[in-house]
């Protein structure tokens, strides 16, 4: 099977719950870090990294898109043609959605 | 009413009516969810209930079914939209501060004002193809939009208090 961006993503992934739980003793199976990475687990399956920073997010429904960007602190500016543009105040940073492709494009 | 005045007040409530649609389609998407939506800002006092249940059969409609994500993502878009929060809250404020009947055409002209920059802010924030989506759901929700119109001029004529004739006194005395 070929090693795609997301195969090394959940590596790392694993990679760090396993250092968290030997360094937290507390974290134990299925309770708080362990949800956050299994969270986590499942948006890579859904998403694809391809070149230029640009996130392939078509497995996800558009509104969840949507609320997942302003969870992390992504407000809505304005649409540009088909694409739908975000900002972040704290870091400057703008993020285009594409309503047709379901691409997210991250412009800092 | 005089002709003029009565072709004046149609002209309100007309342009009211066809703001409040565009109010509730970028609601809808909260609405249906059952989830409380920017519209609360506008009518604290009707509440999430009603203004859910002059729109409740919209879910039923095809074009609502053929949309549901894009209205879903609209109504994401525009949750907690401080721009249009002040603005909400603004005809709020105007339509429910007791204004005596002779300055009552001022507080329409303001009331009208604050509508017309919702419309446009909406507007602006909407791509084109969710403009036709707001084309094709727009008569599905003529009624609640009516509805909301009526409860907005229902607030107007309510806190439009009538100025006191002044006392005659009897200079006989």
């Amino acid at each position: 099977m070929k090693r795609t961006e997301y195969h090394r993503l959940i590596e790392e992934t694993n990679s760090l719950m396993e250092k968290m739980r030997e360094e937290f003793s507390i974290v134990r199976e299925g309770e708080g870090i362990d949800n956050l990475f299994n969270q986590l687990k499942d948006v890579l399956q859904k998403i694809t990294m391809l070149p230029n920073n640009v996130i392939n997010a078509n497995k996800y429904q558009e509104h969840e898109i949507v609320d997942g960007l302003k969870e992390i602190g992504y407000s809505y500016k304005k649409p540009i043609g088909t694409k739908l543009h975000f900002f972040d105040k704290k870091t400057s940073i703008s993020v285009y959605l594409d309503q047709r492709t379901k691409h997210i494009t991250l412009q800092p | 009413m005089n002709p003029v005045k009565k072709q004046i007040s149609e002209g309100i409530a007309t342009d009211l009516t066809s703001t409040m649609k565009m109010v509730y389609f970028i609601d809808l998407g909260n609405f249906l969810d059952k989830k409380v939506g920017m519209m609360i800002y506008m009518f604290p006092n009707v509440g999430g209930r009603k203004l859910y249940r002059w729109v409740r059969n919209v879910g039923e409609s095809d074009a609502y079914s053929r949309n549901v994500d894009a209205l879903k993502s609209i109504s994401s878009r525009f949750m907690d939209d401080e721009t249009l929060a002040k603005l909400y809250k603004t005809v709020n404020t105007l339509k429910d501060q007791e204004t005596p009947s002779e300055e009552n055409d001022q507080r329409v002209k303001d009331i009208m004002l604050v509508f017309r920059k919702i419309s446009k802010y909406i507007k602006d924030q909407l791509t084109q193809e969710e403009k036709t989506i707001f084309g094709e759901i727009q008569n599905i929700i003529g009624t609640a939009a009516s509805n909301a119109s009526k409860s907005i001029e229902g607030s107007i004529g309510a806190s439009t208090t009538q100025s006191e004739p002044e006392e005659e006194t009897d200079e006989t005395e």
